[in-house]
């Protein structure tokens, strides 16, 4: 069943005299339960892709829908802001826990918003804090915690609403390579156990191991959709552009 | 989103600038209490000192003062003026009364006794005396307490029975029967000091100390104060050569200014407090909101609504607000105790009545409120990929 459709998306961005084309005719079909990597250099549109998917900004053309939700003509801050409190799940990066929060107060954060009670609002931020392994931790504050815990609690704060998507910005990006299998394993297991839709924005193609596809973006078009058994095509690719690069 | 989460949630923020939002709060605390006690003064003035000026001699009445003497006649004619209730004479005499320390100067005060509550404003002349009978009669006399015990210690020189001897008009000597001991303090009529003074029976009065019927102040009571410059011009021509006609509700008139300029210049005070507090607030706020662009970012990314950003940024500067003005009621019922100014004898304090403590919590709600509204709107309107994308 699918879950996103993407018809002729465009993401021009107009500052006067400038015209940035970041999304172009992008087409994309993704079932429920589907993990896929979008892989490309910086700047070919990944983040705007998810960006869009995700309801944050808006497409200059074309449609988004998402389980079922146009997302694309969604117009009020209210809609916009449902949409993303019970649908999707961020994770970004940098983390962006808020510093004077604790892990668990740090994860209540969409059920807050959500306006839920606060016992059950604290029972299910638990729960999803034991799901990524850091119950332990629920009363640190996030500089007390490794970077590599501080994404796991995010990841917590991104499924404790139970979303059917993810969307996960270079998730790994600050990670050194252990806690880089940490989240990945985590994010694999999250999507085997609870059927949670992952899209995954990187750079890094050692990732795609984790992934049933990956979606290719170069200069804001989508270059080529590859499935596990044509990876290996993917990566000569990309290796060949980038001793381009090199020589260039 | 719950109102207790906006208080929470904003809660922590402040607590986070711990430094920034003490600041602010004591600004809220001085504007709070600058605008309670100004508010308070001016409330004071109306509720004790223009009714009791109101209520005693001083608003209502003229004074004529001739060196000459008034006589009985001049009284009378005063007493038939248009808008007059009535006119009384009052003699005066000075004289020295002999103490451990030495001597000192007091008033002899002579008046018919049915003005006596009058001249010294006291509804019941039983409110007069803290001992004895407040009626003179005769030789026997009431006596003013700074007379009757010693200013400083409050120690009792004279009692009830005791016989006063006075110097009179230089080596004279008259002695008079203590039969009331009149209370201290409170503004008690205009143009002497009941305390320093003696009061005597006018009969007897005229019979020691005075060769003539005459009295030094004519009191002209007016059916209602604001007759009083109409009625003065009157007395003026009627009045013999030389008098001095002098209307009380003048004084009261500049008294009342003063007071006002005292509470205006609390409120004024208030103002500006007010202000540099809201600048203050606003500049928090708007320090707060560059700081956490990508908090912002972060909250409408999992769910909050423009709406709920804005309103705990709002409620932050509520919760200052709110901290300060608790602290500046709790300082103004302190000083409103303890702080007076002095007017007369009177110690004005001010009162703090429902109405001002509800403006004082209010105005500087209000004023931060809307300081905070400015910076608590960019907040709410910022785009959440670029607050994600903030450096």
């Amino acid at each position: 069943m699918l879950l996103i459709e993407l018809r002729n998306v465009w993401k021009i961005y107009d500052s006067g005299s400038t015209r940035v084309v970041a999304l172009r005719e992008v087409n994309l079909d993704v079932k429920e339960g589907e993990f896929i990597a979008i892989v490309g250099p910086s700047g070919s549109g990944k983040s705007t892709l998810l960006h869009i998917i995700g309801g944050l900004d808006r497409p200059s053309k074309g449609v988004v829908r998402v389980a079922g939700i146009e997302v694309s003509s969604l117009r009020s801050d209210a809609e916009l802001c449902k949409y993303r409190n019970e649908l999707v799940g961020f994770v970004f990066q940098m983390f962006y826990l808020i510093p004077r929060l604790t892990a668990l107060e740090n994860v209540e954060l969409p059920l807050i918003a959500r306006g839920l009670d606060p016992r059950e609002r604290r029972a299910r931020a638990l729960k999803a804090l034991k799901l990524v392994g850091l119950e332990h931790r629920a009363h640190h504050r996030p500089a007390e915690m490794s970077g590599g815990e501080q994404q796991r609690v995010a990841i917590a704060r991104a499924i404790v609403t139970e979303p059917k998507l993810i969307l996960a910005d270079e998730p790994t990006g600050n990670l050194d390579s252990a806690n880089t299998r940490v989240v990945m394993d985590l994010f694999k297991k999250l999507n085997r156990a609870l059927g949670v839709t992952i899209l995954l924005a990187t750079h890094n193609l050692e990732l795609l191991s984790y992934c049933d596809k990956a979606v290719r973006l170069v200069d804001g078009r989508i270059a080529g959709i590859y499935e596990k058994e044509r990876y290996d095509e993917l990566v000569a690719l990309s290796s060949k552009r980038l001793r381009e690069y090199d020589n260039a | 989103m719950r109102v207790r989460d906006y208080v929470l949630y904003s809660f922590k923020s402040v607590r986070e600038r711990r430094g920034r939002s003490i600041g602010a709060v004591i600004g809220v605390m001085i504007a709070a209490t600058a605008l309670a006690l100004g508010m308070g003064v001016g409330r004071a003035f109306q509720e004790v000192f223009a009714e009791y000026l109101g209520r005693t001699l001083a608003a209502s009445s003229i004074f004529v003062m001739s060196a000459a003497g008034l006589t009985d006649a001049d009284v009378l004619v005063f007493s038939q003026l248009p808008h007059v209730k009535e006119a009384f004479g009052v003699a005066v005499s000075q004289a020295t009364v002999a103490t451990a320390k030495g001597y000192r100067g007091v008033t002899i005060v002579a008046v018919n006794p049915q003005h006596l509550a009058e001249l010294v404003g006291v509804a019941d002349l039983n409110e007069f005396v803290e001992e004895g009978v407040p009626v003179p009669s005769g030789m026997g006399v009431v006596v003013g307490a700074n007379v009757w015990q010693d200013q400083e210690t409050g120690e009792k020189l004279h009692r009830v029975g005791e016989v006063l001897t006075l110097r009179v008009g230089g080596r004279r000597e008259i002695s008079l029967l203590i039969i009331g001991l009149a209370k201290p303090g409170g503004l008690r009529g205009m143009g002497f000091s009941v305390d320093d003074s003696i009061f005597m029976d006018p009969e007897e009065f005229f019979a020691l100390l005075s060769r003539r019927r005459v009295y030094q102040v004519a009191v002209v009571v007016l059916t209602k104060p604001e007759y009083a410059a109409e009625v003065a011009r009157q007395v003026r021509a009627l009045a013999p050569p030389r008098s001095r006609v002098f209307t009380p509700i003048g004084m009261v008139a500049q008294v009342e200014m003063f007071v006002n300029s005292i509470g205006m210049l609390l409120t004024f005070t208030s103002a500006v407090s007010m202000g540099v507090t809201a600048l203050w607030v606003f500049d928090s706020m708007t320090i707060s909101t560059v700081q956490r662009v990508r908090e912002i970012g972060v909250l409408k990314a999992v769910g909050f609504t423009s709406r709920d950003v804005l309103l705990l940024f709002l409620a932050e500067a509520l919760l200052i607000s709110l901290a300060g003005d608790a602290a500046g009621l709790a300082l103004s019922a302190l000083l409103s105790r303890l702080v007076y100014i002095p007017v007369f004898n009177l110690k004005l304090r001010p009162i703090l009545t429902p109405e001002i403590l509800a403006l004082t919590l209010t105005l500087p709600v209000a004023a931060n409120l809307l300081a905070a509204a400015i910076p608590a709107r960019a907040a709410a309107r910022l785009d959440p990929v670029k607050a994600l994308r903030y450096e």
